[in-house]
């Protein structure tokens, strides 16, 4: 496996002022959520690198702080082969980071504003399929909580995650 | 039937741990699992239908 079109953790660090906070082996316990928690209060942006295989056809669904309440709203602008597509959601349970596709392997990096400020949060993102490679989505999103972010959670849509690594970093 | 795991890692000290869910924390899975599935099949048919 391998995604070649995000740069390593270590070379976004370096360049963007984002450190490696943690990394999560997604091939440990064959997990159906995964969770960075006790998220130091210093930073004040967030950056999720996610390489990804499922044990089925799926893909991530991002929560904050183990918040499953309607506190969620996204919309995803996707390209699918040649076809555009826009797909939202308010009062979403979860941020989506895809429209309508689903594949084995998913490779996406999220960022998160003010996550340790008291205002809505606000994040952005993108999101690649890699065996489903004609669908590429860019989404972005609001979570409806002004608390600080010291707990992120990465859901698989369906099934567990079977390999592949997520990484946090954080900017102060 | 196993409830599926949870892989947890404390940032600040490192410490990792592969655990069952609880009950809450199961039927909290089993909702967001059948209301993605329910999202998604709206999805592929409002895709379809705009064909």
């Amino acid at each position: 496996m391998g995604i070649s079109i995000f740069p390593t953790p270590e070379a976004a660090g370096g360049g963007l002022k984002y450190e490696l906070i943690s990394s999560i082996d997604l091939s440990v316990g064959t997990p159906a959520a995964v969770a960075f928690t006790s998220i130091d209060p210093k930073y004040r942006s967030l950056k999720l690198v996610v390489d990804a295989t499922f044990s089925t056809a799926a893909r991530c669904h991002l929560q904050f702080n183990n918040d499953s309440g309607t506190n969620y709203s996204w919309q995803i602008r996707a390209l699918s082969g040649t076809s555009n597509s826009q797909v939202r959601d308010f009062d979403a349970t979860y941020v989506d980071t895809s429209t309508t596709g689903t594949d084995t392997v998913q490779a996406l990096t999220f960022y998160v504003n003010e996550t340790n400020v008291a205002a809505v949060k606000t994040g952005f993102g993108n999101s690649n399929f890699e065996t489903n490679a004609v669908v590429a989505n860019v989404p972005d999103f609001h979570w409806k909580n002004t608390a600080t972010i010291n707990e992120w959670n990465i859901l698989a849509s369906t099934g567990t995650f079977t390999g592949g690594n997520a990484y946090l970093l954080g900017s102060e | 039937m196993a409830k599926p795991n949870i892989f947890e890692i404390n940032t600040q000290t490192g410490k990792q741990i592969v655990r069952e869910m609880n009950e809450d924390e199961y039927a909290q899975h089993l909702l967001h699992q059948e209301k993605s599935a329910l999202e998604q099949a709206a999805r592929e048919s409002e895709a379809f239908a705009a064909e």
